[in-house]
């Protein structure tokens, strides 16, 4: 049996079959593969990424670690909760240390702070009776405290001597208005 | 379609047909070597792929998302405590700002501070009128103060100068470790923290 190839025909053939497989089948193989090669690259990149930022982490609590009072001293300042017994208590204590008596303690509404924080405000208003070193010590002593209270506004009045009362009034009423910060 | 030139090339015998049809046949196999190698570079890349998804997925294990929510919540507290001890006021720094520059023969009986509107409403009295302006120009010459608003006064029975006015002040002085002290010119004024201040009636 001889047979022929018709090479003519059959380079035509072949060129079409050629040209078929390179653009309907090789080349999208390529486009394929580049797309997982890119898509690889971004995933090592993310792979990468994680792994250092997961490192950074720990690294971060580790060394927060090292500073726990300093941390229980901003939760002490920023509590999670507002406990108004233990802040009452606070300024009584504090009224007694200072020699200024706390006569009346009121707690309005708390408010977010701002629209980007959870924290919240509350106010106090607070009404005192005792001398202006007593009320010096006790807005010193609120500056100072573990817990950030922010003297927002206070006033006094002292009736002066008349002709009916000689004598300068030493303690007085005094009202002030503060604000401590929970979340 | 024209074929009529394949039929004609097929009839003769032309050279360069033989090289073009081998040509072509290491073309197509060049083709499907091309397709296997990408076949196989693609299955090694889907599995490449697959242990990439893996490890990312063993990287945050549930301890380390607990370390991370910790630290956040950390971050959070340190962010927030930071902006309220910028923003806390130190009002007694306006009492002792007084006490540096009251007057002797001046006293205050009303005193209304609000460090929100940066604001101080004063009423005294002064020994004199000569006091009271000597009292004024020290609160126009005060870096902390911005400016004296209504001032009114009047003579009492006793023959003092009653007065009440509203300072404007410069909120700097609530963030200040210590207030500044008025540069010169106040030497004979006494602190009305003191004891002599107070026998008197101010404060």
């Amino acid at each position: 049996m001889n047979l022929r190839i018709n090479k003519p025909i059959s380079t035509a053939v072949l060129l079409i079959v050629v040209l078929v497989l390179a653009f309907y089948v090789v080349l999208p193989k390529y486009q394929q593969f580049q797309g997982l090669l890119t898509e690889i690259g971004k995933k090592e990149a993310e792979f990468q990424g994680k792994n250092a930022y997961f490192i950074e982490v720990t690294s971060a609590y580790r060394e927060l670690m090292l500073y726990q009072d300093a941390l229980k001293k901003i939760d002490t300042a920023l509590p999670d909760k507002l406990s108004i017994a233990p802040l009452v208590d606070f300024l009584y204590q504090k009224g007694l240390e200072s020699g200024i008596i706390v006569r009346r303690i009121s707690v309005s509404k708390s408010s977010s702070v701002g629209v980007d924080t959870n924290v919240k405000e509350a106010s106090l208003n607070i009404e005192l009776f005792g001398s202006y070193p007593a009320l010096v010590r006790f807005l010193a002593s609120l500056e100072k405290s573990s817990r950030i209270i922010e003297g927002d506004n206070f006033s006094f009045s002292v009736t002066p001597p008349s002709s009916t009362s000689f004598m300068t009034e030493l303690t007085y009423p005094i009202s002030l208005s503060i604000k401590v910060y929970s979340y | 379609m024209d074929l009529s030139i394949l039929y004609q090339l097929k009839n003769k015998k032309v050279w360069w047909l033989d090289t073009v049809f081998y040509f072509f046949i290491a073309l197509l196999l060049a083709t499907i070597f091309c397709f296997l190698i990408f076949y196989f570079k693609i299955s090694l890349q889907e599995k490449t792929m697959k242990d990439l998804d893996e490890k990312i997925a063993s990287i945050g294990t549930a301890q380390q998302k607990e370390l991370e929510k910790q630290v956040a919540v950390y971050q959070r507290k340190i962010d927030n405590f930071a902006t309220l001890l910028t923003n806390h006021k130190i009002p007694t720094n306006v009492l002792r700002l007084f006490e540096e520059i009251t007057l002797p023969n001046v006293w205050f009986n009303t005193f209304s501070l609000s460090s929100q509107a940066a604001s101080i409403q004063l009423a005294g009295e002064a020994e004199s009128t000569t006091a009271l302006t000597r009292q004024v120009s020290i609160f126009d010459g005060s870096v902390f103060i911005k400016e004296i608003i209504g001032l009114s006064s009047e003579t009492a029975e006793t023959g003092r100068i009653k007065f009440s006015l509203t300072l404007a002040i410069n909120p700097d002085i609530f963030f200040q470790a210590t207030p500044e002290v008025l540069p010169g010119g106040i030497i004979d004024t006494t602190s009305p923290s003191t004891s002599a201040a107070f026998n008197n009636y101010i404060f």
